[in-house]
């Protein structure tokens, strides 16, 4: 696990630092998606969370949903293209659930994607998560979570 | 689900400035699902999108934010502003005095067409 001014980046993951999110293939073959907690530090309090209908289709760096946060409304955006299997109902009934377990309970969307092995180069792992989370860090001057 | 989404901008007017934040909210929130968003301003309306109105138009009483930051953060997710050019005559507002989001002028006529397209939805404040 990297840990990044207060933020944690689990090893069993990938990343995209563009759009604050973490992706993992499941036993399943499916693919969740999550926000990271660098995400969710920016975000503060996440107030509601709407994903696109099951069985839509998504192209990469596109909407999957949409977040509420104060006074503001944030795009979900999917680094890998797909198809919506499902997005976290309990995180829609309980957003805060994303602020409390981003890296788990308070996933967003599941999706099906046609060709990972494709997909999975956008995306970040090892050694290359940390140097880009830093910079993202750098864009916001985030220092760490303001309750840290 | 519907890709694009029309709003009708009738009795939202700076003079009761609570009624004003919801609807770019709304827009704002279709537009970050990626759905095509057009905005038209008609009636009193279209005096947010003359130059500082919606700058000094408050929700709240605690003047967090202005009108006018609802309305860029609708904007910056991709939602296009159309002013009536009849509502300008009416209302005194000249082309000069618009701000630089509005991306043209567009009334009855195309409102309406959108409410008959049935690829559209739409929705009035």
């Amino acid at each position: 696990m990297i840990v990044l001014r207060g933020c944690a980046f689990p090893d069993d993951r990938l990343y995209h630092a563009q759009h604050n999110v973490w992706v993992q293939r499941g036993v399943d073959g499916l693919v969740t998606l999550g926000a990271t907690s660098f995400g969710v530090a920016l975000a503060r309090e996440f107030m509601g969370f709407v994903p696109k209908p099951a069985g839509t289709v998504v192209e990469a760096d596109r909407a999957v949903g949409v977040v509420e946060l104060w006074k503001t409304m944030v795009s979900v955006r999917t680094p890998v293209a797909g198809t919506i299997v499902s997005g976290n109902g309990a995180a829609m009934k309980d957003p805060t659930l994303i602020n409390r377990d981003p890296y788990g309970a308070g996933w967003l969307v599941k999706l099906e994607v046609p060709d990972w092995e494709q997909a999975r180069t956008a995306l970040l792992e090892g050694g290359a998560v940390g140097p880009a989370f830093e910079a993202a860090m750098d864009l916001e001057r985030f220092d760490g979570p303001e309750d840290a | 689900l519907k890709q694009h989404l029309a709003i009708l901008l009738w009795a939202t007017d700076p003079d009761a400035p609570h009624l004003c934040a919801t609807p770019f909210f709304h827009a704002s929130a279709a537009a970050a699902m990626d759905i095509e968003v057009e905005v038209f301003f008609t009636s009193k309306s279209i005096r947010l999108l003359e130059k500082g109105v919606a700058d000094h138009v408050y929700v709240g009483e605690g003047k967090e934010r202005s009108v006018a930051g609802y309305m860029r953060e609708a904007h910056g997710h991709g939602a296009k502003f159309f002013a009536c050019s009849q509502a300008m005559a009416a209302h005194g507002v000249r082309e000069e005095s618009l701000i630089p989001e509005v991306a043209g002028h567009a009334g009855a006529a195309a409102f309406m067409a959108r409410a008959l397209d049935e690829s559209w939805a739409t929705l009035s404040y």
